[in-house]
């Protein structure tokens, strides 16, 4: 298997960013219309909940035996609502950290302190951004798992948010290093994974600090290591653990988790079980309503 | 000027709008508040004296840096950041040809990643003004 190292492209790279000012351009231009971007869980659109089954199969699995974390032939569905990766809410774990005893280091507590006294109104996901994988995961409106053997990819897309994806490559290509200038940061970083038995192990470095990686704005920087285990104990249940090691913003690595619950049905109620088309960049009214005190 | 020439000057002007536009976006960062580039500008003698401040978090916790100011390019000393009061102190390294003053400011929307700016004062022992800068 030939292992090839992430390219880092300046062009390319800086195109990221023109787009994202060009999305932002655009959100600022539409009359508003429709909903906001849509990512707190618990809130508005988890009311509208598409429905769960009440008791589930085994995980699929693909022709090579691997473990389908997607949706398989014959079936409908998306991967919906989940937790969080600190505190006990719905579906999260259990063995997460209370976030009092999250090991901020002492900026990032009070920055954290600071976001959250001012309603998040400073998150750049309300304006159309991405968020780092732990938040695209959070976010409502529901994501897919497409796994491209072949390719060596795993593909991560997200309804949410300004809909985008994630790339994930299974060859074993090394990681980029963080202090060479050589290392473009990116706002999903860099995600190289293997397979543990029945887990994806996802190990990802190279992240931008334009986003907060995930829902409620916990800081990082671009030390930001996440080592990510993803499971499906059965075929409604995707098990999602997440070890964040970051010492620019955290005294010590430490780990959470949540699950995700599979959706049947579409969020209008459908049997069609599809991810409906959203953008946050078309008609986004988030951004006036986030004014903070 | 013919109609080409001024398609084209009309085109070039909607792009530098853009670009101006554009900037804090594609600037924005959300670490460490104090992290990245700043410019502005400290008051001498009643003039304003145009200041780049760059800032590096190492992993140890460690925040260095340099400040550019009259084609001088003087490393920072003392970088320390108050996470209680958001208050930001450092020094221009006494060792090095070009200004020498400390600087003593808080965040301003500390939060935005594109409006965040340092308002405070410098101090060189025998004079001082008022230092602002923003964040790029």
């Amino acid at each position: 298997m030939t292992t090839k190292p992430f390219s880092f492209m300046r062009p390319a790279c800086l195109g990221l960013p023109l787009l994202a000012s060009l999305a932002l351009l655009s959100a600022c231009s539409q009359e508003p219309a429709a909903d906001a971007a849509g990512d707190v869980t618990g809130g508005p659109a988890a009311a509208n909940m598409p429905s769960t089954a009440a008791t589930s199969k085994p995980a699929p699995r693909l022709p090579n035996g691997t473990v389908n974390l997607g949706l398989a032939p014959g079936e409908r569905g998306f991967w919906g609502s989940s937790g969080s990766i600190y505190d006990h809410g719905r579906l999260s774990s259990p063995t997460n950290l209370l976030i009092g005893d999250v090991p901020f280091q002492p900026w990032a507590k009070a920055l954290y302190e600071f976001r959250q006294a001012n309603n998040e109104k400073d998150d750049p996901h309300s304006r159309c951004l991405p968020g780092g994988p732990t938040r695209e995961i959070e976010t409502v409106n529901g994501f897919e798992i497409l796994q491209m053997p072949d390719l060596n990819r795993v593909y991560f897309v997200f309804g949410g948010g300004e809909h985008s994806w994630r790339v994930v490559y299974t060859d074993g290509r090394p990681l980029p290093d963080v202090d060479n200038p050589d290392t473009i940061p990116t706002y999903l970083g860099y995600s190289s994974a293997r397979w543990e038995g029945d887990t994806l192990v996802v190990e990802s470095t190279g992240f931008n600090e334009k986003m907060w990686f995930t829902q409620g704005g916990l800081p990082h920087t671009r030390y930001l290591h996440l080592t990510e285990r993803f499971s499906r104990p059965d075929y409604d249940t995707l098990s999602y653990e997440v070890t964040v090691d970051d010492p620019g913003a955290y005294t010590r690595p430490w780990s959470g988790g949540f699950q995700v619950k599979w959706n049947y049905t579409s969020w209008d109620g459908t049997e069609a079980g599809e991810i409906h088309e959203y953008f946050c960049q078309d008609n986004n009214r988030d951004v006036q309503h986030m004014v903070g005190n | 000027m013919n109609t080409f020439a001024r398609t084209a000057q009309h085109l070039l002007q909607l792009l530098a709008c853009w670009l101006a536009l554009s900037l804090p976006a594609v600037l924005a960062q959300e670490g460490h508040p104090l992290t990245g580039s700043w410019s502005g500008s400290r008051s001498v003698d009643g003039k304003n004296a145009r200041v780049l401040l760059v800032v590096e978090l190492a992993r140890d916790q460690t925040l260095s840096g340099y400040m550019l100011e009259q084609g001088k390019r003087v490393p920072l000393e003392g970088v320390a950041v108050d996470p209680a009061t958001w208050t930001v102190t450092f020094s221009l390294g006494a060792s090095e040809a070009g200004p020498r003053y400390s600087v003593q400011a808080r965040f301003d929307d500390l939060g935005s990643a594109t409006s965040r700016k340092l308002l405070g004062t410098w101090n060189d022992g025998t004079a001082s003004g008022d230092f602002s800068v923003q964040f790029n």
